[in-house]
């Protein structure tokens, strides 16, 4: 039971610092435009963060189910999974490289289920779910947040009060970071659920067919709220450095077109990265200026996240379950 | 004929959306469809913006 509520409150750190990463994509735009100040951007997020309590978990049941055979999943396997995604997420933050959690948590877990029980213990309908989803969601969001900046330039390009232009969009800014960051809950804080659901599966506390308990859904999205709060005091700090100055009409077509991009997989239970579904938006709403506005360095080393991220953490979690096996 | 940059940007989208098409659950497969749709779309109106906007010894709209 130690072990149990040990590996739980592992599973909950991630979720902590998966919040604590990615305050900067929910708060970052309604800060630097100054529509909020940073204490109220940080409530904001954090609040809608932890209402995606009242949505579906199908993303929960994907990563529980859907990612490893279930009859393969016990403590320590879990635990070797979380320990890849978490070594990982340090490694790529000391050498700042964009780190995905839920990719690394994915690699994470099919290494160390695959050093327990071999290559036959993934799932590939599973996998056929989520492995195109990691291009295909930076190129949705990029799509959408292109069409919907043109569609409202298109909408106002009459419109001679700027000004009061601007001033609209910076209110309707607060509901796009609202629904952003519901978004972020509803996906990354999933991520967690499903690892403590199939943990609690794989100790015989819930039947395999059970859904993700209140109790579950309640400290996942309270630890990833947390995280929120604390990462976006973290950014207040350094705000006028490092944060680009951006128009409201930007801001708010990106996070519109990663919130609908993010509710989509959600509802259809896709575990993607809301760093590269935010990425790919804000580069769409660049490429509307025009290509060179772009700060391809980043959507570059996004690339490389995709590239090293799985076969990294697959990587380790195999190490540390290998050492997990022996020591037991 | 030179297409302008982003013409070629929206092009490679159409191009990625279809490549991962195959690999996707059937269930999700509309969601490639219409996002190369899109990006069709776009590419096809770069296009025509750049060839409008090249007048004799014009270069591309600042693409």
């Amino acid at each position: 039971m130690a072990a149990l509520i040990f590996v739980v409150l592992v599973a909950l750190a991630f979720d902590f610092f998966n919040g604590f990463h990615d305050a900067a994509n929910s708060i970052a735009t309604v800060v630097s435009t100054r529509v909020l100040s940073p204490r109220f951007a940080v409530a904001w997020a954090a609040f809608f963060n932890f209402a995606a309590l009242l949505l579906g978990t199908n993303v929960a049941a994907t990563i529980a189910k859907d990612v490893v055979d279930q009859g393969v999943l016990t403590i320590g396997v879990i635990f070797a999974g979380l320990v890849g995604a978490i070594a990982w997420d340090i490694i790529t933050w000391w050498f700042g490289l964009p780190t995905s959690s839920s990719h690394a948590l994915i690699g994470g877990m099919a290494g160390a289920a695959v050093a327990a029980a071999g290559w036959s213990s993934l799932v590939p309908e599973g996998f056929r779910k989520i492995l195109p989803y990691i291009v295909l969601s930076p190129i949705v969001g990029l799509l959408l947040a292109f069409t919907v900046m043109v569609g409202v330039y298109w909408l106002f390009h009459r419109y001679r009060k700027v000004e009061r232009l601007n001033r609209g969009f910076r209110r309707m800014q607060l509901v796009s970071a609202a629904a952003f960051s519901l978004g972020h809950g509803t996906n990354d804080a999933q991520k967690t659920m499903g690892i403590i659901l199939a943990l609690l599966i794989a100790e015989h506390h819930l039947p395999a067919t059970a859904g993700v308990p209140l109790w579950v859904k309640f400290s996942a999205l309270f630890a990833i709220a947390l995280g929120t709060a604390f990462g976006g005091w973290r950014i207040v700090h350094t705000l006028g450095a490092r944060i680009t100055k951006l128009q409201p009409l930007g801001g708010f077509s990106a996070e519109t077109a990663a919130a609908a991009t993010l509710f989509f997989t959600a509802h259809a239970g896709i575990p993607v990265s809301t760093t590269h579904t935010i990425t790919g938006a804000v580069v769409g709403v660049g490429t509307v200026q025009r290509i060179s506005a772009v700060r391809w360095g980043v959507a570059g080393r996004v690339l490389w996240a995709w590239v090293l991220t799985i076969p990294g953490t697959f990587a380790i979690a195999w190490l540390v379950e290998l050492v997990v096996r022996m020591g037991s | 004929v030179r297409l302008s940059r982003r013409a070629v940007f929206f092009v490679a989208c159409v191009l990625l959306c279809l490549v991962l098409a195959p690999p996707s659950p059937p269930e999700f497969r509309w969601v490639n469809y219409a996002m190369a749709g899109v990006a069709g779309f776009w590419a096809v109106m770069m296009a025509i913006e750049s060839f409008r906007s090249r007048g004799p010894g014009e270069r591309g709209a600042g693409l």
